[in-house]
């Protein structure tokens, strides 16, 4: 019981990571690589403003969350759209957003020194009883957030025009920019909410173990796989993929040790893609002639 | 009337008989002196170690990794830059190369030689393994999979006690040293640049590996096999009907890409004598894709000059002293040193020279060379300077109109005692929906038959079940009394029947002959070892194949354009081009999807003369169309089809004043479906 | 006796700069690195240095740059003996270490080379720095495996603590009571060598290690790497840990699982980058055991006199005094000889050092040997056992003999 709850707690963090790549999957087919450094960029813009202290600790987190976002919105105008536009096989934006966590990950080491720094904003201490198994409140949180947007963006997704439009701007530009739908425009919307929330959980995930410039990097490997293991094309997927990641990591390493426990992810990953590659709640999408 | 009337008399480049030889020797020359010039370079670059000075040390451990890197950009190349595979996992095959070297020689004690081969022998095998399971990935999804195999390989390397984990390897725990023995071979002892006074001889055999490599790859760049990979890029459909196996070709390159990639790490491994896991990082693979893309993917020297530039910047203190720069004179905190300086000039890169280093100032060369040969003065004072070396060139008035029908493309002779094609009682389903419905079709050599019917009446479903991309539900396939049912495109292909598509699907970016050439069966057929080796039967063979593209450009009235770039056709000639790539392929029958799709009237009237004149040739066309003035004016036989069933059969004036097919057209709910 | 000579040595040098000085013919600053005297009598010595200059590993360039900077002008007033430092930047790779070093040894001809700092690149480079037959100075890394004593001369000096060293200080202490013993190690280069040489002592020992768990650089959590210490019953921990984040990581997870080991060890890896990110009931019960003291003495003086000169707190404590005595120990070799250029009378000078001095008040005598070229000694009576109190302020608990049952 105990790797269940725990892995599941753990997904949390690599689901909302991974939402942000779905996010922007969904309505532009483009990942961003860059996503890492979107998470210690909210981190170490939250810090930034610790020192305002007429803000309260929600406005302080929502600075981490609108940095990032802006900074997302204009990556894409800038980094990620002038390279999506040789058709379904041009795949530069991959490389460009590559690039563009180099020079992130460069600027804020040099900006704020490669050392971890103290970030006390949304800090929760001490853990939590869930069904017998002792949970960091922190890490609680960011599970529960995790699920809370997922189900939001879902139900936005389903309820509003905003879903459909989301999804109409990436199989079809041409026509939605015909119906007044500027595709840019939601391109830019959907890397400013992915980002923002690659900030958000920059922040939750700093006041746990500090914000460093490379405290992103090591999340991106398993938040890609937890986002191909649900599918890059459903909503649902992070959560599904998160959970089974976490779960099957921790089991893992509980059995057989640590280093077991991120390859028996990695392994999930490869056996998903092979079996299923449009991801388990992914839905293939026929070739046309 | 036929086509080659019609055709512009500026189409009328001759085929000259000395053509093809002097084409072999152009081309032989072309690749002598590539050779040539590699090798000068190759022996320039490792001249100043040639006394084991001191000071030559770095500057050869530089070339070394230069070189490295170079082999395993240009085993990259193949899958990113032709087969547009995007993989990040060539670091880990560069890793798996430099270890298992390594541990066959020291650990298992291979003789070095052989040591060398299994290792690469082991990439090729897990390479063929990863190209299995990543079969159906493309983009993101088959980058995140060879990530995920070079992030495995790295933890190997980390974890795994065999290779002396974070220790290295060689180790003095476990070997008694940390550098591995030079390798000897018939006495020559090649030892790595590392002490001064101790010739560096192993710089020898890796800038010869290194130019092999380079010829090599460009060879099979240039050979139909590299075609063949540039079509899987553009659509593995479309490769598959040029002949191509996609299922082995993707496996072949993807095996060849790795065994490139493992000689990358063998040649680490002679080179530093010692491998460290820190060398092997998740950065390590990037940096190879940084090198192809920045060099220039799909070009020939775009992954030695993108290697060559990336190792040398990363190294060179220029880019540390920009860092410095803007500390001085912008902020002491927001400035970009090294790794940030690499990303910016790399996003750089990409807007500026979307081709690459290579790729962008071979198009400004072309460009260049275009406008002077189209600027009129330059052209007659060069022209009437060379006349005389060049009788190929000028030749153009003494044109034969007439020569270039003189071999008849195909068997027009062919058995017709049964109809060259017959399907009978095909179906399709997908999943309750019947899209073909017990079809029953007979085509005859010098035969067009149209297939007509309202939007998803199958028409479209029905093509594709005959050049094998859907698999029947029910009933046969039979060409040239071959049973085809079922069969995959590029066996379809193969035997004889070649398809154009509704969109035209061509290589926009290569020129209007090379977009011909790859229509050859030599696309599917040419084996890898003849494309890397290039014997002589393969010179005569692309003369030859270049000689009859250009008799095909001409045939349908491209012959002046043939060294432009497809792209830059009208849509209207893009469509005669997709057919002169079909007739590349000597098939029988061509089938033809929506040909006259997007044509206005006039290159409609010009696709029904050319498709008459084939006709007269001796194919069989079958041509599904929507419109009905063509249809009327080149049809032998129409059949309109309608949800899947056949509606009406017979002459096109039979069946174009057919009432159930009226009906449908018109979209009148008709009574009883079939006629 | 020996002592004498040095200070006497020493005042010829003041002497003769004061003398020079005084006459108005000083150095004019930017002197060439002959690696003898000059008309001053200052040896200006050629000193490569390499390390990661940039990127997130720069904190172990930096502790070399600061000891240069805090330090310069007392070696030149001391010894007589002036750097001329050239620096070149490993970018904390392998392969791009090994181009560095070349570069110095052979094309800008350094005297002798100060790093690589991680142990990694030290690897890769061992056998060329060796055969190049010039003086390496080791103030970084901690693996043993650098140095293979078997080749003879041996051009490599370790100034820092060795892996070996720290485990046949704790091995007892771990083990005290029969204790099961579980490490925690980093997966790179500094914490495989903790395993290997914790697992060697305790094999020599007749001991056995109960559960061995990696952790990787930024690991999100470290529960089940505790809950399986917790589950076999683990009653001491080692954290051989390079990042104090991770180590941060590890403690978290040893308070969240409700791990109640009765000794946790660790090295002073955990004095860089732990403090911000740790909680005080997470370092409650964590111990260090280290050569040097922090809180009295010569290291002392030489992390204040770091922080005084450059306005820097020390980037990686252990390493700037172990750097300090790595110059002291190489600028009086340099001032016996004479004459930098004689690289195998240099490092002789080296192993045959008499007096180590970090700071004003600290020596340490005579502790190489031709197989033993370790600064510090194994012997638990000179090793320190430190605790920390609420502001991660050292505490000193006594000897590392003292603690051998706790402290």
């Amino acid at each position: 019981m105990e790797p269940v709850i725990l892995g599941l707690v753990l997904g949390g963090l690599y689901a909302l990571l991974a939402q942000s790549f779905v996010l922007t999957f969904i309505t532009t087919k483009t990942l961003n690589f860059a996503v890492g450094e979107f998470v210690a960029l909210g981190a170490f813009a939250t810090i930034a403003v610790s020192s305002w202290s007429w803000l309260p600790s929600f406005g302080r987190v929502a600075v981490g969350f609108l940095a990032a976002s802006v900074v997302g919105a204009l990556a894409y105008r800038f980094i990620v759209l002038p390279f999506t536009t040789q058709g379904e096989h041009d795949t530069r934006w991959l490389l460009s957003t590559v690039a563009l966590s180099f020079v992130m990950l460069n600027l804020i080491t040099n900006v704020e020194g490669p050392s971890p720094q103290r970030s006390d904003t949304a800090r929760i201490s001490g853990s939590v009883d869930v069904l017998g198994v002792g949970v960091s409140k922190q890490q609680l949180l960011l599970a529960v957030l995790a699920v809370v947007i997922s189900l939001i963006l879902i139900v936005v997704s389903q309820r509003t025009s905003i879903g459909l439009v989301m999804r109409a701007v990436s199989q079809d530009p041409e026509t939605t920019s015909l119906m007044g739908i500027s595709p840019r425009l939601v391109g830019m919307g959907a890397y400013a909410v992915a980002m923002g929330l690659a900030g958000l959980a920059g922040v939750l995930y700093a006041a746990t173990v500090g914000a460093s410039p490379v405290m992103g990097a090591p999340l991106l490997v398993a938040s890609i796989a937890v986002a191909v293991i649900g599918g890059l094309g459903s909503l649902w997927g992070p959560l599904l993929g998160g959970a089974l990641y976490g779960v099957l990591s921790e089991v893992a390493s509980f059995q057989y040790g640590a280093i077991w426990g991120e390859t028996a992810g990695l392994l999930l990953v490869i056996a998903v893609l092979v079996w299923k590659p449009e991801g388990l709640l992914g839905r293939r999408m026929e070739v046309k002639l | 009337m036929s086509t080659i009337e019609k055709s512009p008399p500026t189409s009328a480049a001759a085929p000259e008989p000395q053509r093809p030889r002097s084409h072999v020797r152009s081309a032989l020359r072309g690749d002598i002196l590539f050779a040539v010039v590699a090798f000068g370079i190759a022996v320039l670059a490792i001249l100043p170690g040639r006394d084991g000075a001191g000071t030559s040390i770095s500057t050869m451990q530089l070339v070394a990794s230069m070189a490295a890197m170079t082999v395993a950009a240009v085993g990259l190349n193949l899958l990113v830059g032709y087969t547009k595979l995007v993989s990040l996992g060539q670091g880990g095959f560069y890793a798996i190369g430099a270890y298992a070297s390594a541990y066959l020689t020291l650990d298992v004690g291979l003789p070095p030689l052989l040591a060398i081969l299994g290792a690469l022998a082991l990439c090729g095998a897990i390479g063929a393994v990863v190209a299995v399971s990543s079969m159906r990935l493309r983009g993101p999804q088959f980058a995140v999979i060879t990530l995920v195999l070079a992030v495995l390989v790295e933890r190997i390397l980390n974890e795994g006690n065999a290779f002396g984990r974070l220790a290295g390897y060689p180790n003095y725990a476990e070997h008694d040293t940390t550098s591995m023995e030079p390798v000897s071979v018939f006495g020559i002892t090649f030892r790595p640049p590392m002490i001064a006074g101790e010739v560096a001889t192993v710089m020898v055999p890796i800038v010869v590996v290194t130019v092999l490599v380079l010829i090599i790859a460009r060879n099979i760049a240039k050979s139909p096999w590299g075609s063949s990979l540039s079509a899987i890029g553009e659509s593995e459909m479309l490769a598959a009907h040029l002949g191509v196996n996609v299922f082995r070709r993707k496996i072949s390159v993807f095996v060849l890409a790795s065994v490139l990639g493992g000689l990358g790490g063998v040649i680490v491994t002679q080179a530093f004598a010692h491998l460290q896991p820190e060398t092997f990082d998740i950065y390590l693979t990037i940096t190879i894709v940084l090198a192809v893309v920045f060099g220039g993917s799909g070009t020939i020297l775009g992954p030695l000059v993108g290697a060559v530039a990336i190792v040398w910047l990363e190294q060179s203190d220029i880019l540390a002293e920009i860092g410095s720069f803007q500390q001085e004179n912008i902020s002491d905190t927001w400035y970009l040193s090294t790794s940030g300086l690499v990303g910016v000039l790399f996003i750089l890169t990409l807007f500026l020279m979307p081709r690459g280093i290579v790729g962008t100032a071979g198009q400004l060369l072309a460009t260049v060379v275009r406008k002077s040969a189209a600027d009129p003065d330059a052209a007659s004072t060069e022209g009437s300077a060379s006349t005389a070396d060049h009788p190929a060139v000028t030749t153009t008035a003494s044109t034969d109109q007439h020569a270039r029908v003189e071999r008849p493309p195909v068997a027009a002779g062919a058995d017709t005692s049964e109809s060259m094609l017959r399907i009978s009682g095909l179906s399709k389903n997908f999943g309750g929906l019947r899209a073909v419905a017990e079809m029953d079709l007979a085509v005859d050599g010098g035969q067009i038959h149209a297939i007509i019917g309202p939007n998803g009446a199958g028409k479209s479903t029905l093509a594709n079940l005959l050049t094998g991309v859907y698999q029947p539900t029910e009933g046969t396939v039979t060409f040239l009394g071959r049973d085809l049912t079922g069969q995959a495109p590029h066996h379809v292909s193969r035997a004889g029947v070649a398809r154009t598509f509704q969109t035209p699907q061509l290589f926009h970016d290569a020129t209007v002959r090379a977009n011909v050439l790859a229509g050859f069966a030599d696309t599917g057929r040419t084996p890898l070892w003849a494309a890397a080796l290039k014997p002589p039967g393969r010179y005569r063979r692309d003369a030859e194949m270049r000689a009859e593209a250009d008799r095909l450009l001409d045939l349908v009235g491209l012959g002046d354009v043939a060294d432009l770039r497809a792209s830059e056709l009208p849509y209207g000639k893009q469509r005669y081009l997709e057919i002169a790539r079909a007739l590349a392929s000597d098939p029988q029958l061509i089938v033809l999807d929506e040909p006259a799709a997007g044509l206005l009237a006039t290159e409609s009237v010009v696709l029904g003369d050319l498709l008459l004149s084939l006709r007269e040739e001796g194919f069989a066309l079958v041509v599904v169309e929507h419109h009905m003035d063509l249809v009327a004016r080149i049809a032998d036989q129409v059949t309109c089809m309608d949800q899947g069933r056949l509606l009406a059969r017979g002459t096109p004036a039979e069946v174009l004043s057919d009432e159930a097919v009226v009906a449908a057209y018109l979209g009148k709910p008709h009574e009883e479906g079939t006629h | 006796m020996k002592l004498q000579n040095l200070w006497s040595a020493k005042g010829i040098a003041i002497g003769a700069a004061a003398l020079l000085a005084l006459s108005g013919c000083g150095s004019d600053g930017g002197s060439e690195a002959t690696g003898t005297a000059d008309a001053d009598g200052i040896i200006t010595v050629k000193l490569g240095v390499v390390g990661p200059m940039t990127g997130p590993a720069s904190l172990y360039y930096e502790y070399m740059d600061q000891d240069l900077e805090a330090f310069a002008d007392d070696f030149e007033e001391q010894y007589g003996v002036r750097f001329d430092v050239v620096a070149e930047d490993d970018q904390a790779s392998p392969e791009e270490t090994a181009r560095a070093v070349s570069k110095l040894i052979n094309e800008e001809g350094v005297q002798a080379i100060l790093g690589p700092p991680l142990s990694g690149n030290s690897l890769q480079v061992a056998d060329t720095v060796q055969r190049s037959a010039i003086p390496w100075l080791l103030a970084g890394p901690n693996a043993d495996e650098i140095i293979n004593y078997d080749v003879q001369p041996n051009w490599a000096f370790q100034t820092n603590f060795t892996n070996q060293q720290i485990m046949s200080i704790l091995g007892e202490r771990l083990w005290a009571n029969d204790a099961k013993v579980g490490i925690v190690y980093s997966a790179d280069g500094f914490g495989q060598s903790n395993l290997d040489q914790l697992t060697a002592w305790a094999d020599a020992n007749g001991k056995e290690l109960s559960v061995e768990e990696t952790i990787q650089p930024g690991a999100a959590d470290a529960n089940a790497t505790i809950k399986r210490m917790k589950d076999a019953g683990v009653e001491s921990v080692f954290m051989g840990i390079t990042q104090g984040s991770d180590t941060a990581t590890v403690t978290r997870a040893i308070e969240q699982g409700g791990f109640d080991p009765a000794t946790i060890m660790t090295t002073g890896t955990i004095l860089t980058n732990y403090k911000d990110v740790a909680e005080p009931s997470q370092w409650e019960k964590i111990q260090i055991v280290d050569p040097r003291n922090f809180l009295e003495g010569g290291d002392k003086w030489v992390l204040d006199q770091v922080q005084e000169e450059t306005g820097e707190a020390p980037a990686i404590p252990t390493n700037n005094i172990s750097t300090y005595a790595m110059l002291d120990i190489y600028a009086q070799a340099v001032q016996t000889v004479g004459d930098a250029n004689d690289k195998e009378a240099v490092r002789q000078a080296m192993e045959d050092i008499e007096t180590v001095h970090i700071g004003p008040d600290l020596t340490i005598e005579s502790p190489f040997s031709s197989d033993d070229h370790k600064l510090y000694t194994d012997d638990p009576a000179t090793w320190f056992t430190y605790g920390f109190d609420d502001n991660f302020d050292l505490v000193n608990l006594g000897t590392a003999a003292d603690c051998v049952e706790g402290c």
